[in-house]
């Protein structure tokens, strides 16, 4: 199992002639074991809710409340917390097992782990945020509408915290390796769960404020904040992908970041 | 890239002490490059953070790197300026010995005797 996991991972990352190594097996093991604690928690998660909502005498309307939808995500986005806890401690395990380590010379930045255009896409995903629901809570004439702009800068607010709480928990993790290739290993299992606490959700989560606002204008600029993240998302993958395909994976070079 | 083995018979900080200085004066790490954090060295190495902190020490009073602060630590212009100074007194060395008409194998020997006088005392 682990080793077929690892030899997706590598497949995926451009490094099909390179064999699988046990430090690579077991880091990706580590890995998923973080995600299944991740997708339990979650799943308990909607459970609670159902039940919470089943049992809930308030009539509701036909529409998604947006108080069930900030809790969704921010659950999801703790969970993934734990999921990373998780994995940092099974790491710690593999890395004290090591005879040997290695390590880059250099102070490696949050630019060069999760990438410096998703660092400008998670800026301007929360601060773009920010302003949204600032202008909707001071400039919406309907008290629900405002109500949408708190929830929002509520929502955006928790989702920065969780995002920087979980990347600096990942950037600054110790370095699991044993050679070259393998601290290249590093840095991108190290990006890859970087990404994983900083996708936009603000974003999603306005697309839904967007549906349940009364006013055009503030539906518009619900709207129009989705879509700027959309394509900031967007402009950094490509970029990534970009920037990647300019210079060897680090996967089948075992290129580490300077 | 750093390499620290567990059953080398080189205490960890002197394997950590010598290849930064290597990496130093091989130009591979170039003045002014950001060191990481003795903690973070220290995690990434699974040693004790003490070790690292010897090892950047020592360092240091080779004047190979320098503490800025709470802005971190750097490669140093220092290490730079002092091979630059030994380079010069190499260059006026071969002067010397080739005007006295002394074969290069044997100012070799030269000095390397008196580096190793140097280094005895």
């Amino acid at each position: 199992m682990g080793e077929a996991r690892a030899r997706r991972w590598l497949d995926r990352h451009g490094a099909t002639d390179r064999p699988t190594t046990p430090l690579l097996r077991a880091r990706l093991d580590a890995r998923y074991q973080g995600e299944m604690l991740s997708w339990v928690l979650i799943g308990v998660a909607i459970v609670a809710y159902l039940v919470a909502a089943t049992l809930s005498t308030e009539p509701r309307p036909g529409r998604t409340s947006l108080y069930q939808v900030g809790f969704f995500y921010a659950a999801m986005a703790l969970a993934v917390i734990a999921g990373l806890w998780l994995q940092g401690r099974n790491e710690r395990r593999i890395g004290q097992a090591l005879i040997r380590r290695v390590a880059h010379p250099q102070a490696v930045s949050v630019g060069a782990v999760v990438g410096r255009w998703f660092v400008v896409a998670t800026v301007v995903t929360v601060g773009a945020g920010v302003l949204v629901g600032v202008a909707a809570e001071v400039g919406a004439a309907d008290p629900e509408d405002r109500g949408v702009g708190l929830i929002l800068l509520a929502a955006v607010g928790v989702f920065a915290l969780i995002g920087l709480v979980g990347l600096v928990h990942v950037v600054r993790r110790p370095a699991i390796a044993e050679d070259e290739q393998s601290l290249g290993d590093d840095l991108l299992l190290r990006r890859e769960d970087a990404l994983r606490v900083v996708l936009p959700y603000p974003a999603l989560l306005a697309l839904i404020a967007a549906i349940q606002s009364r006013s055009l204008t503030v539906l518009f600029v619900l709207l129009g904040y989705a879509v700027v993240a959309a394509t900031v998302w967007f402009l950094a993958n490509w970029a990534a992908t970009h920037a990647s395909a300019a210079r060897p994976a680090a996967a089948s070079t075992g290129a580490t970041a300077a | 890239m750093l390499t620290i083995t567990a059953d080398s018979p080189v205490p960890p900080f002197e394997q950590v002490r010598a290849q930064l200085a290597q990496q130093i004066l091989d130009n591979k790490l170039v003045v002014g490059t950001r060191l990481p954090t003795v903690r973070r060295l220290a995690a990434d190495l699974g040693l004790a953070a003490n070790t690292v902190a010897r090892a950047y020490r020592e360092l240091e009073e080779a004047g190979l790197i320098e503490t800025r602060g709470r802005a971190g630590t750097f490669v140093s212009a220092a290490g730079e300026r002092s091979r630059e100074r030994a380079r010069e007194a190499a260059r006026r060395y071969a002067q010397t010995v080739r005007s006295l008409g002394i074969e290069p194998e044997e100012a070799l020997r030269i000095v390397q005797a008196a580096l190793e006088a140097t280094g005895s005392r």
